[in-house]
């Protein structure tokens, strides 16, 4: 990374409420249908159609609001957004333009080096999607498909607070982890229920002020985030190094070819005659309706942090990541309650969890040790019965199987060796075979002492503690 | 059989079986068939359907039947959708639409017992108050031939003028229901806005639009409120409302008289309208003047506001999953501009522009806001009126029916039409349209204006008036206007 | 004219255009009147947006939508290329 110039991102985030219906009518909301067949009267924009706000969709976006911390509207308005393109079959959008429903909070961000950054959220608001237009089915035509039109979106848009594609990216996936948490949105990415648009700049490093903009559009993974983001700072970079302007525009990122291209020509006005839409009144959230909602909603990211803190003692870092994610906490809160150690389990899970889900590209959602399985092993090292090294041992193999942790433990004779006099019997048969490791260990090389803990730990086939192993033998050596 | 009766003497003929629903629904349709050709207040005459239906009833009228309406016809304004039938709007846009559902009004008429005789010529999308801009050519005053019959529910006031229809649904976003009834000498109703569904009633201006019945007398257009009003979760803009009630008879009202509505009025309406306020006077009523601000700027404003929301609810026009599409094209955008072009009248796409101007980015402010904000002072003002008196009493037209063709080329001059029915609707008030006497031969109406959702006083008033006065009872002698 | 998707053609364009003067004079009118404090009013009717409750009802038929729709194939609606596809 060139680091004479500073990156500057902000991101918008469309994500698709996890509702029944549609926004504004009572068409099932459904991911891969026939063409048009989800599609009804007020869909298609039949003239002399409707639009009635769906109340879940409502109580989404509050929920939302109530999780960032943010200010809810108690009074606002839908507007019209108006452009000509052949998949918004009224004319206009129906979205929220000087009156969001939710506006300023904040979302912790948390990111790969185990720091964690507070992004601003301006506003977040309610609107409709639009069809699809497909361009290359037909050699003459364009065929629209006004299924996904109506669907529910919640447009979330940022601060330019992020200075890295990273950040960009950890942003998009906190985001993701809150709505999936709050059971607002399926999270679905591949079907497009969540999609980002990236805002990137780039200035002098050390500036304030903020350079000309462009707008990469709906990209929807994480990784293609960063991608597009790194591609777009790269190129700004190059173009400003040659002395060349940066144009306000709109782009896209082609995931195949691994670039964007300006969508130029695409936006057919960018005057959109914003004003409020006469056919729907003002919506007042009375504080009855948040308080119904607030009561509704699961245990927040930060409310469940300050509770690990308090009742399990541990660090608020850790209690911080054990929160980033929903399927984290619950894995964590399953297992503390089969009655393992808070914190070796917390361990556990943001260690060697972590990296077995990395390592198989799985996530917390469908780890494959249960909580129970994880519970008994983190108990067993707890007692004692498990040595550190053997219990990977068998956490490797309940990756892998349903068996539980003692039966493995029965069926493989794992259990520590802490039997002290079985053990010196151990040490002192290595002492006898050694004779030459010994006196060298005697005459002060006490580098050697390792070599004399592996042979007894090989010995006893791994099931000794090396710690109550060392004491034995510096006791037998007298040092 | 006879021609003009109200729906209480048709209801109690279908009930004495005097004749029955089905000879009932051919005489009226004689009568379309006899001089429609002439007036033009049909765009589509649903013979067929309208006669299996009444047959239908005549089948149950053997078992009781409690839909007050039953076997009574009717006439929709073709900007409500119907099921199976052409819904037109009388757009070049629309003239081969078949909805694919019934609009709430036409399901609850329905329900009620009515028996659609089919579906009458209007302004194009309701935009007119000549009835000239239809694409299916010009109504023509049952009076007088040679005049327009108002607009834009041109063809639902002359269908009932003319004796065609009993009942008419009509639709009111400036005037619309309240100018034609004027000038064709009927009772129409603009219901407060709220009070009946707008669901299915294609739109003009989504903020001002309102459903609403015409008919020979105050009562029946009572009668016909009843079966349209009630609250319709299919429109968010619909109130949650009771039910409109007759008040008892002969309360004592204060009514209130603008002034300021007077200045400029052709002075032989001024008379028939001076008449009629002694005419209230003398039922017991006491007349008090009120101000009410602001009138000629409202014309502006509504002009504003109508347009700038007809000019995006237009834009779902565009040829992609119904109405008109161009033959040829070359690419997409030609494909909206030629569909679009050829599908408006002049008329429309002089709003849709004018429309698009005001909401345009640097005309925002000074155009639709500001015209927001006088709608804000005109519907206090109406407000703060009603707080001194229960109804007032105002002109509808300027002038009886004008000739045809006298104004269309003069926007301006037709909008100033008008300049009393406007007000009114910018503050979403209920007003009742009912004759009140005669101009040279024509028509002319007044306006009873209550407060929001107090249609069962303005209906009361109306009725009142009708049961001392019988200039509703009078009728044009088409036989002698147009030869039989 | 764009924002509208309206071809004229030059008669109508004449036409309108002269009118589209005499009505902007017309609105013009508006000025006369002091605003200044007034809020906007979008309804006249001081009434607040219902909500539905979310319950997805399947009642849609294809077939009836596009037997009224200009041109269709396999489902969809079609319309002349869209070409500001890279």
């Amino acid at each position: 990374m060139n680091t004479a110039w500073e990156p500057v991102i902000g991101i918008e985030i469309h994500v698709q409420l996890a509702t029944e219906s549609k926004i504004f009518s009572s068409t099932p909301v459904e991911f891969g249908a026939e063409p048009n067949v989800r599609a009804n009267l007020v869909d298609l924009a039949m003239p002399g159609a409707l639009p009635v706000l769906n109340e879940e969709a409502v109580a989404m976006a509050v929920k939302f609001g109530l999780a960032i911390g943010a200010e809810i509207s108690e009074t606002c308005i839908f507007d019209r957004k108006n452009y000509f393109y052949p998949d918004l079959p009224k004319g206009y959008q129906i979205s929220q333009f000087e009156s969001p429903i939710v506006g300023r909070g904040q979302l912790p961000v948390f990111l790969d080096d185990g720091s964690v950054r507070e992004i601003s959220i301006t506003r977040a608001h309610l609107e409709e999607d639009a069809g699809k237009s497909i361009h290359d089915r037909f050699s003459q035509h364009t065929g629209i498909d006004l299924n996904r039109a109506g669907t529910p979106l919640l447009e979330v848009v940022t601060e330019p607070d992020m200075r890295s594609a990273a950040e960009a990216a950890a942003c998009f996936r906190q985001l993701h982890a809150l709505v999936s948490w709050l059971e607002i949105c399926d999270g679905n990415l591949a079907e497009g229920s969540m999609r980002c648009d990236a805002n990137v700049s780039v200035r002098p490093a050390g500036d304030t002020g903020f350079g000309e903009r462009t707008e990469i559009k709906n990209i929807n993974s994480f990784r293609f985030v960063e991608r597009a983001v790194n591609h777009e700072i790269e190129r700004q970079i190059d173009i400003l190094e040659h002395g060349g302007e940066i144009v306000r525009e709109t782009r896209q990122y082609d995931a195949t070819r691994d670039m964007t291209f300006s969508m130029r020509g695409k936006e057919l006005s960018d005057d959109y005659r914003y004003f409020p839409d006469p056919d729907l009144l003002p919506l007042r959230i009375t504080k009855s309706f948040r308080d119904s909602v607030r009561a509704s909603m699961p245990e927040l990211p930060r409310q469940k942090l300050d509770r690990f803190v308090t009742d399990f003692g541990i660090d608020r870092e850790v209690a911080a990541r054990l929160t980033s994610d929903r399927e984290i906490a619950t894995y964590f809160e399953a297992t503390v309650a089969l009655g393992a150690a808070p914190l070796l389990s917390a361990n556990w899970i943001l260690g060697d969890v972590a990296a077995a889900l990395n390592r198989d590209e799985r996530d917390y959602s469908d780890v494959p040790v249960s909580a129970q399985q994880l519970a008994d092993l983190v108990k067993r090292l707890e007692d004692q019965t498990l040595s550190s090294n053997l219990a990977k041992d068998v956490f490797d193999t309940i990756w892998s199987s349903d068996e539980s942790v003692d039966e493995i433990i029965d069926r493989r004779g794992l259990r520590q060796l802490s039997d002290v006099d079985e053990l010196s019997d151990l040490v002192q048969s290595v002492v006898t075979a050694h004779p030459e490791q010994v006196e060298q260990i005697r005459g002060g090389a006490t580098k050697v002492m390792g070599f004399l803990v592996g042979q007894v730990m090989k010995a006893s086939l791994g099931k000794a503690d090396p710690r109550q192993v060392n004491e034995l033998l510096k006791r037998m050596l007298n040092i | 059989m006879r021609l003009y009766a109200g729906v209480q003497e048709l209801r109690r003929d279908l009930h004495e079986r005097k004749y029955s629903a089905t000879e009932l629904a051919q005489f009226y349709l004689d009568r379309i068939s006899a001089f429609n050709d002439r007036i033009n207040c049909f765009i589509t005459v649903d013979e067929e359907g309208c006669l299996e239906r009444a047959a239908e009833f005549d089948r149950q009228f053997g078992s009781s039947t409690n839909q007050p309406l039953c076997g009574i016809p009717i006439a929709h304004k073709d900007l409500f959708c119907t099921a199976g039938l052409p819904t037109t709007c009388a757009s070049n846009m629309l003239k081969s639409f078949i909805a694919p559902y019934d609009a709430t009004v036409v399901k609850r008429t329905s329900d009620e017992g009515t028996v659609s005789l089919g579906k009458t010529n209007m302004d194009e999308f309701a935009m007119g108050s000549s009835n000239e801009t239809s694409f299916f050519g010009p109504v023509r005053n049952p009076w007088n031939p040679n005049r327009v019959p108002g607009g834009s529910s041109g063809g639902a006031a002359a269908a009932v003028a003319s004796g065609m229809t009993p009942l008419a649904t009509g639709s009111d976003t400036g005037g619309s229901i309240r100018q034609p009834a004027s000038l064709c000498g009927v009772t129409g109703l603009k219901p407060t806005y709220g009070r009946v569904s707008r669901f299915g009633m294609i739109a003009f201006a989504s903020s001002l639009d309102q459903g609403g019945p015409m008919a020979h007398s105050a009562v029946d257009v009572y009668e016909l409120l009843a079966a349209m009003e009630g609250h319709d979760p299919f429109d968010s803009t619909s109130a949650d409302v009771s039910k409109t009630v007759l008040p008892e008879s002969n309360q004592a009202l204060v009514i209130g008289y603008p002034e300021a509505f007077f200045d400029g009025l052709d002075k032989h309406i001024a008379g028939c309208i001076e008449e009629a306020r002694a005419k209230f006077e003398a039922l017991g009523h006491t007349i008090k003047l009120v101000e009410l601000p602001h009138v000629e700027a409202a014309i502006a404003a509504y002009y504003v506001l109508s347009s700038a929301e007809a000019s995006t609810n237009l834009a779902r026009y565009d040829g992609v999953r119904y109405g008109h599409r161009a033959a040829e094209s070359d690419d997409l955008i030609d494909m909206y501009c030629k569909s679009r072009t050829e599908g408006f009248g002049l008329e429309v796409k002089r709003r849709i522009l004018t429309g698009t101007y005001s909401l345009s980015v640097g005309y925002f402010d000074a155009y639709y806001l500001k015209a927001q904000k006088i709608r804000r002072l005109v519907r206090d003002g109406f407000l703060a009126a009603f707080e001194n008196v229960d109804l007032i009493l105002a002109p509808v037209t300027p002038s009886p029916a004008f000739e045809i063709a006298s104004l269309n080329t003069q926007p301006i001059e037709m909008y100033r039409q008008d300049l009393y029915t406007i007000p009114v609707s910018l503050a979403g008030l209920p007003a009742l349209s009912l004759p009140c006497g005669f101009v040279d031969g024509l028509p002319v109406g007044m306006q009873l204006i209550g407060p929001h959702f107090a249609e069962g006083a303005v209906l009361g008033g109306g009725i009142a008036f009708q049961n001392v006065t019988d200039w509703h009872d009078q009728h044009p002698d088409l036989e002698a206007t147009l030869g039989s | 004219m764009a924002l509208s998707q309206l071809a004229l053609d030059t008669e109508d364009k004449q036409k309108l255009s002269l009118d589209l003067d005499a009505i902007i004079h017309f609105i013009e009118m508006m000025s006369q009147v002091d605003t200044e404090g007034v809020e906007p009013l979008a309804h006249a009717v001081d009434l607040e947006q219902p909500l539905r409750e979310d319950r997805a009802v399947d009642e849609i038929d294809r077939g009836v939508f596009q037997s009224i729709a200009p041109q269709t194939a396999d489902g969809f609606y079609l319309v002349p290329k869209v070409l500001d596809q890279h």
